[in-house]
C-alpha cells in the first residue's frame, strides 16, 4: 500500500502540463504574437522547414496566401482558424493554433501519415447526430457514440468509459474489431486516472498518442520565453505524455491511443477510450476534431438522457409513497397494520432487497434481511456513527462483515425518538470482474489518455475500494423513506388521541410543510380545514421541475372528512408523480383523469394546475371544473375562464390549456369554493365579491392573503383553500399577452 | 340543513324533486332515495334541482353517481335545471356536468327539444 501511495504523490506532482516535450508526430513553435518570430521550438523542427526554427520568422517558410490566412485568425477568434491547412516545402501539414504563456503557440502536423477516415463519412454526420438524439437512454447513447466512433477514427477498440461519483469506472459500451478480447463492464479504480489528469481533461475534450514507441522531442528556446519557466503545454495536442504512462502503453500492447472528454454540467463524467494494436495510428487533425465533436454533443445529450432515467425513478417513487399513504388511510383504525402485513408498501417504496419496520418495540422484516438481532445492533451502530443512510456498511461498522450480502447498503428512516424506525437493505455490489490482458506487475500508471486495462496492483486497489459496497442511495430515495417514516410517526405516536391526530397527520400529506424556494417566484398559501372537520378534501401544491418551471395546483376532493382526506392524498400524489413528467399541465390533468376513471370510480374532483416559467413569467393553466382563478393584473382583476370538466365525470372530453403571462407585481389567485361561497346569494355575486376584495390591492402575497381572508370573512363550516402566485419584484418579464 | 326528496307521481316516468340544501351531508339522501326508486326499475327516471337553494361539489357529486346507478339499472336518467336557478345552473357549468349527465331545461322533454348546458 505504501508503494501504491507514493506512486499516487508522484503522479499528483508530475508535470504533466510542462514535461519540456512533445510527440514526435509533429512540430510544436512558440512564436511572439507581434512579430510571429520563433521563441520557442521543438528540436525536430528542421526535419519539417529544412532548418532550424528558433530565432526564425514564421514567413520565412509559409507562403504569403498562408501568412495573410493565419494573419486573419490570430487578428479574429484563433479557435476559427483550426485546423489550418498550409503547405511546408510542398507538402501538406495543419497547422493548429493557441496561445499560452503570453505567446502564440502553433503545432504543425504533416497530413502524410495521417490514416484516412471512411470517404462518406463527412456526408454521414447528420445521420449519426440524428442517431445519437434518436436514443432513449444513456446506455443507448453510448452505445451508438462507440459505434460512430470506431467508423470514423478507425480504432482497433472504442470504449465509452463512466465514473461514479468516487471516480471509479467502468466500461458501458464497447466498439471493437472482430477478434479482440471485449472490455464490457470492466472496472477501473479511481487511481488509473489521477485528479490532476481528470482536471485536464476538463479543459481538454481530446488526447491522442498516434504511435506509443515515439521518442520524446525536447524544446529548445525555453531560456528565451517566459521568463526560462518551461513551455505550459496543457492546451496542445502534441504535449509529451509521462514515460511510465508510454511503458504500461507497452505493456498492454497498445500502440496508439486516444481519448475524448465526455463532460455533464462541467463534471467529468465520463471518456470515449480508443485503442489500437495493430501499430501506430492517427486520424487526421479534421477527423480528430469529427470525434471530439461527437464527443461534445453526446456531452450534452447525456443530461436530458440521464434526467429522464432519473425522473422515471422519481415518478416510481413517488407512486409507491403515495400508495403506501394511501394504504395507511384506509386502515384508519390501526394504520400500521397497513405496514406490518405480508402486503407491505414498506419494501416496495424502494428499489432495495430487504426492509425492516420496527413499531412499538416490535420488529417487522421483508425480503432478504439479517436476522432480527443483527438488524437492531445494525440500526444501533448506525445511530452511533450518526448515519441515517450508507452505501457500505462496512465503513461505518467495522464488524459487519457478516451482512455484506444482505446489508451492505443501509438506509434507516426514525419513526419519532422513541427508537422504532424503518430500515432498507441493498446487497453487495461487488461481483467477480475478467481482468484480461495484461496482469503486469508493478508500476502504478499514470494514464494520461484515458482507461486500460489495469496492472495488477491496479486490481488490488479496485478490490479494496468495492468490496462491501453497494448501490447507492439517491436523494429522492431518502427523501421518501423520511416522508413514509415521518407520516408513519404521526400515526402511530398518537393513535390513543384519536381521529383528530389522524387527521392531522393526513393533513400533513395534503399540504406543504414548507413552501419550496423558487428563483424568480413568490408563493403563499391558507388552508383553512372546516372547523368540525380538522381536514378535508381540500389540497395545494408546488412542485418545482427540472426545466426550472414550477407547477402550483390547487383542488378539491367531493367531501369532507377522513374519507376525501384519504381520496385526496391519493390524488395529490397520483398528479405530483404526472407533473414530474414535464408534459405541460393539460397532460398531468388527463393522466390524472384517467386515474381517478380505474381507481377512483365514484370520486370527483376539481384542480386547477399551473406552470410559470419565471424567467418569461409565462404560466400555462388548465382547469379541470374548479373555480376561475383571478387574474390580478395592472389595474383590473380578471377571472379566467376557460374549463374542462371536473375529475371523475367523463373521460369522453379532452382537456385544455389556457396561455397568460405574468408582469411586474401580478399575481394569480386560486382559491376553493369555501373562500366565496355563502350559501344564501348568487355564486356570481359571491365571485363579485371577491373580484371587489381584490381590487385595487397589490401586497405582499401572504398580506393580500390575509386581507382576502378578513374581508370575505367565509364561514367557518367550509374547507377554504388559496393559493397565490406572482414574480418576485425586480424579476423582469417580457411585455405582451401570453 | 333542509333538504327533501319528493317521490315520483306517475307510473312509468319518475321524476324527483330535490328541495333546500345538496351537500356532503344531504348527499346521501338522495342517494338512498334514487336507489329506492330503481329496485324496480324504470325506462326514465329524472332528478329536479329547480328548488335547490344550495348545490356543492359533494352534491354534484351524488348526481352523478346517481345517473351511473340509473345507468346499471338500464334507466334514462335526466337532471332537470331551468336556468332560471342560477346558483344551481352556474356550478353545473363551472363543474361541467354536461360532459357526465343529461341536462334539461324542463320536464317533460318532449315540451322541447333536449337540451344540454354549456
Amino acid at each position: 500500500m505504501d508503494d501504491v501511495a507514493a506512486a499516487h504523490l508522484n503522479c499528483a506532482q508530475e508535470a504533466i502540463r510542462t514535461p519540456g516535450a512533445i510527440q514526435a508526430h509533429g512540430v510544436l513553435l512558440a512564436v511572439g504574437e507581434a512579430d510571429l518570430s520563433v521563441v520557442v521550438a521543438s528540436v525536430n523542427s528542421a526535419a519539417l522547414f529544412g532548418r532550424d526554427m528558433v530565432g526564425a520568422h514564421l514567413r520565412d517558410v509559409l507562403s504569403v496566401g498562408d501568412m495573410s490566412a493565419l494573419q486573419a485568425g490570430i487578428d479574429g477568434d484563433v479557435g476559427q482558424l483550426n485546423p489550418l491547412r498550409v503547405r511546408v516545402r510542398g507538402a501538406d501539414v495543419d497547422m493548429v493554433v493557441h496561445r499560452a504563456d503570453g505567446l502564440l503557440i502553433t503545432e504543425w502536423e504533416p497530413v502524410d501519415g495521417s490514416v484516412p477516415s471512411p470517404e462518406d463519412w463527412q456526408r454521414r454526420l447528420p445521420v449519426a447526430l440524428q442517431r445519437l438524439s434518436a436514443t432513449d437512454s444513456v446506455l443507448e447513447l453510448v452505445d451508438v457514440l462507440a459505434a460512430e466512433v470506431k467508423e470514423l477514427t478507425g480504432f482497433d477498440r472504442v470504449m465509452i468509459y463512466r465514473f461514479d461519483r468516487q471516480w471509479d469506472g467502468e466500461v458501458m459500451a464497447e466498439a471493437l474489431r472482430p477478434g479482440l478480447e471485449p472490455f464490457l463492464g470492466l472496472h477501473y479504480p479511481a487511481a488509473d486516472i489521477p485528479a490532476q489528469a481528470r482536471q485536464l481533461y476538463v479543459e481538454n475534450w481530446l488526447r491522442i498518442i498516434p504511435d506509443a514507441s515515439y521518442t520524446p522531442v525536447p524544446l529548445a528556446g525555453h531560456e528565451r520565453a517566459v521568463g526560462g519557466r518551461p513551455l505550459d503545454l496543457s492546451g496542445s495536442f502534441l504535449r509529451s505524455v509521462s514515460p511510465v504512462h508510454l511503458e504500461y502503453l507497452a505493456n498492454m500492447g497498445v500502440k496508439s491511443s486516444m481519448s475524448v472528454s465526455l463532460i455533464d454540467d462541467g463534471r467529468l463524467w465520463g471518456l470515449i477510450a480508443c485503442h489500437h494494436y495493430a501499430g501506430p495510428h492517427r486520424p487526421s487533425y479534421a477527423d480528430r476534431a469529427l470525434a471530439e465533436f461527437l464527443g461534445r454533443t453526446c456531452s450534452l445529450l447525456l443530461a436530458s438522457k440521464t434526467s429522464a432515467e432519473e425522473q422515471d425513478d422519481v415518478l416510481y417513487v413517488e407512486e409507491r409513497l403515495g400508495a403506501a399513504v394511501v394504504a395507511l388511510a384506509l386502515h384508519d383504525n390501526v394504520p400500521v397494520s397497513a405496514l406490518t402485513g405480508p402486503e407491505s408498501p414498506v419494501l416496495a417504496l424502494l428499489p432495495a432487497t430487504g426492509a425492516a419496520a420496527c413499531l412499538g418495540g416490535q420488529l417487522h422484516l421483508w425480503g432478504r434481511t439479517p436476522t432480527a438481532s443483527r438488524v437492531r445492533e445494525l440500526v444501533a451502530g448506525l445511530r452511533a456513527a450518526g448515519v441515517s443512510e450508507t452505501d457500505s456498511v462496512v465503513r461505518q461498522i467495522p464488524d459487519a462483515d457478516d451482512v455484506l450480502e444482505l446489508a451492505s447498503g443501509m438506509l434507516v428512516s426514525p419513526i419519532g425518538g422513541g427508537g422504532d424506525f424503518l430500515a432498507w437493505f441493498r446487497p453487495e455490489s461487488s461481483y467477480e470482474v475478467s481482468w484480461g490482458g495484461n496482469p503486469t506487475a508493478g508500476v502504478v500508471s499514470l494514464r494520461e489518455d484515458g482507461p486500460l486495462l489495469s496492472p495488477r496492483r491496479s486490481f488490488a486497489s479496485w478490490t479494496e475500494t468495492v468490496r462491501g459496497s453497494a448501490l447507492a442511495w439517491a436523494t429522492h430515495e431518502v427523501a421518501a423513506a423520511n416522508r413514509l417514516a415521518s407520516h408513519v410517526n404521526d400515526l402511530t405516536a398518537v393513535r390513543s388521541e384519536g381521529d383528530n391526530r389522524l387527521a392531522l397527520a393526513l393533513q400533513r400529506t395534503l399540504l406543504l410543510e414548507q413552501m419550496p424556494a423558487v428563483p424568480g417566484v413568490v408563493l403563499a398559501a391558507r388552508y383553512r380545514p372546516a372547523a368540525e372537520d380538522v381536514v378535508g378534501g381540500d389540497w395545494y401544491d408546488v412542485i418545482p421541475l427540472l426545466n426550472g418551471n414550477v407547477s402550483f395546483v390547487l383542488g378539491d376532493v367531493a367531501g369532507h372528512g377522513l374519507g376525501a382526506a384519504a381520496i385526496t392524498a391519493q390524488i395529490r400524489h397520483g398528479l405530483r408523480a404526472y407533473l414530474l413528467r414535464q408534459d405541460g399541465p393539460a397532460a398531468a390533468v388527463q393522466a390524472l383523469n384517467d386515474l381517478i376513471a380505474a381507481l377512483l370510480p365514484r370520486e370527483m374532483a376539481t384542480v386547477i394546475v399551473g406552470e410559470l416559467d419565471p424567467v418569461t413569467g409565462s404560466v400555462t393553466l388548465c382547469n379541470a371544473g374548479h373555480l376561475s382563478p383571478l387574474w390580478l393584473t395592472s389595474g383590473e382583476e380578471v377571472f379566467l375562464d376557460g374549463h374542462g370538466p371536473a375529475l371523475g365525470l367523463t373521460r369522453d372530453v379532452p382537456y385544455t390549456q389556457t396561455q397568460l403571462t405574468l408582469q411586474g407585481d401580478d399575481q394569480l389567485l386560486l382559491y376553493t369554493d369555501g373562500l366565496v361561497e355563502t350559501r344564501s346569494a348568487d355564486l356570481t355575486r359571491d365571485l363579485d365579491r371577491l373580484r371587489g376584495a381584490a381590487r385595487g390591492v397589490r401586497r405582499h402575497p401572504e398580506e393580500l392573503l390575509d386581507v382576502l381572508l378578513a374581508v370575505l370573512d367565509p364561514r367557518p363550516t367550509d374547507d377554504v383553500t388559496m393559493l397565490l402566485v406572482g414574480l418576485e419584484p425586480g424579476s423582469s418579464s417580457p411585455p405582451g399577452p401570453g | 340543513m333542509i333538504f327533501e326528496v319528493h317521490p315520483p307521481t306517475g307510473q312509468d316516468e319518475r321524476v324527483l324533486v330535490a328541495v333546500g340544501e345538496l351537500d356532503v351531508a344531504s348527499a346521501p339522501v338522495l342517494l338512498a332515495a334514487v336507489a329506492a326508486g330503481l329496485l324496480d326499475p324504470p325506462g326514465i327516471m329524472a332528478i329536479d334541482v329547480n328548488a335547490l337553494s344550495f348545490l356543492d361539489s359533494s352534491g354534484v357529486r351524488s348526481l352523478v353517481l346517481c345517473g351511473r346507478q340509473a345507468q346499471l339499472a338500464g334507466t334514462e336518467f335526466h337532471v332537470v335545471c331551468s336556468a332560471a336557478n342560477r346558483r344551481v345552473h352556474r356550478v353545473f357549468a363551472v363543474l361541467g356536468l354536461a360532459s357526465a349527465l343529461s341536462i334539461l331545461e324542463i320536464w317533460p322533454p318532449a315540451a322541447l327539444p333536449e337540451q344540454r348546458d354549456s
